[in-house]
């Protein structure tokens, strides 16, 4: 129970964070998460102004196989104040952190959509239950939950919950299976 | 293009980071070509290190001999360019490995020019190009309109989306190879999950001035650790119940 509340919680601030990120809320959380399905990795570019105008100094990828790569160039680094390289460098990594926090909106959203939709159909018929139980005989309980249209939706919901995690992890694996549109 | 996906090895994979840094002189947006071109670029950046060392590769794609593994090196000042005589297939890889492995490992006056930042870059070149040859075995056979090919013949076919196959795991470590090129890194840290932590990097980091170099390397692991549980989570959340296994906790 006590695990089970942490990952609510921890999910929430999931969210949460993807919200008051520093790349720019859920739109971008989302727009990661898709990149990150599409070529199962983050790619994030930071551009400064050098010798030759505005251009990608800092590249930073981080592959799903965990494998990441920053890339530096080497004119911008050899021609620029150390203050402003690290200051520069010290938000070009926040934003990969950012980006790959977006990442654990899928997982975090997957998970509570599941949990509210579960909560969705027991709630309301779980209260008409506890309610008919104390009107009602205790033989006459399971049918008339049974004939109830609030308890016969109550429990489709709350099964259309449940398999509602299965369904998207499909749709993830499929999505996973057909990305990689690198060619 | 793609066509299967094991869930389990990329967790598995997970077990390990592993963050790099590269200092580079230019930086381009471009994303990876089609497969044959991303292979012809991949062995043209390994052709165009090899010439600059001083290789002489046109005695690896002379005609003859028909194994590379025979061919005695030779240096030359101004090696003449191979560029055309690159073509799709297993064969020019291997010739690519042989010439890396036998400059690598030669002795006498002219190998000074391989100092030891050149001999681990080749050392990549002969682990790559193996790593290469062995996906020319696996490569579906809807792939084979390109095998043989040069990029001149490559230009003139209109490589459709979707008309081949390539396996993805195939493709992840042929688009690390392509992001690399012949780029020397300059810190590599190696983070396993036990806590082990291994890290090289070149001799030049260790000397004075270096410290912005080596501040960003630093910061790339902070943040690739701090990240680590995201990766894991969503493979966790894709793969299921088999990847729990490997990886622990239930969501």
């Amino acid at each position: 129970m006590q695990r089970w509340a942490a990952s609510v919680v921890a999910d929430v601030n999931a969210l949460a964070t993807a919200w008051g990120s520093v790349r720019g809320g859920w739109r971008s959380a989302w727009r990661d998460a898709s990149q990150f399905l599409s070529h199962r990795r983050a790619l994030i570019d930071t551009e400064a102004p050098t010798q030759e105008g505005v251009r990608v100094v800092l590249r930073t990828r981080m592959r799903l196989t965990g494998d990441v790569q920053t890339d530096i160039l080497r004119s911008w680094l050899n021609g620029t104040s150390p203050a402003f390289v690290d200051e520069l460098v010290r938000r070009h990594f926040s934003s990969v952190a950012a980006a790959v926090q977006g990442w654990s909106v899928v997982p975090a959203g997957i998970r509570l959509g599941s949990l509210c939709t579960v909560a969705l159909g027991i709630i309301p018929g779980s209260a008409y239950s506890i309610r008919l139980a104390l009107r009602a005989e205790w033989q006459m309980l399971i049918s008339a939950l049974l004939l109830n249209w609030w308890v016969l939706s109550g429990i489709a919901i709350a099964v259309f919950g449940f398999l509602l995690r299965r369904i998207l992890r499909l749709w993830l694996q499929w999505k996973f299976r057909g990305g990689l549109s690198i060619r | 293009m793609d066509s299967g996906f094991d869930l389990t090895g990329t967790a598995r994979s997970l077990l390990n980071i592993e963050i790099k840094t590269i200092v580079r002189d230019n930086m381009t947006a471009e994303p990876m070509p089609p497969l044959p071109h991303a292979l012809l670029d991949i062995a043209g950046y390994y052709a165009g290190e090899l010439c600059a060392l001083g290789v002489d590769l046109a005695i690896y794609f002379a005609a003859a001999p028909a194994d590379p593994s025979m061919i005695t090196l030779a240096w030359a000042d101004n090696p003449n360019s191979v560029s055309e005589l690159l073509t799709v297939c297993a064969d020019t890889f291997d010739r690519l490995r042989w010439a890396a492995k036998n400059a690598s490992k030669a002795q006498g006056p002219q190998a000074v020019r391989i100092t030891p930042a050149k001999r681990i870059l080749l050392d990549r070149i002969v682990n790559n190009c193996d790593a290469i040859k062995e996906m020319f075995k696996r490569l579906d056979p809807s792939t084979a309109q390109f095998i043989g090919k040069t990029r001149a013949q490559l230009v003139g076919i209109t490589i459709r989306r979707g008309s081949y196959a390539v396996q993805v795991d195939d493709l992840i470590a042929l688009q690390k190879m392509w992001d690399i090129g012949v780029e020397e890194i300059v810190a590599q840290t190696l983070v396993h999950v036990t806590g082990d932590i291994t890290m090289r990097v070149r001799e030049a980091l260790g000397r004075p001035g270096s410290e912005t170099l080596f501040a960003i390397h630093r910061q790339s692991i902070d943040v690739s650790v701090a990240c680590w549980h995201y990766l894991l989570d969503v493979i966790r959340e894709i793969a299921g119940a088999t990847v729990r296994v490997l990886l622990g906790r239930t969501g």
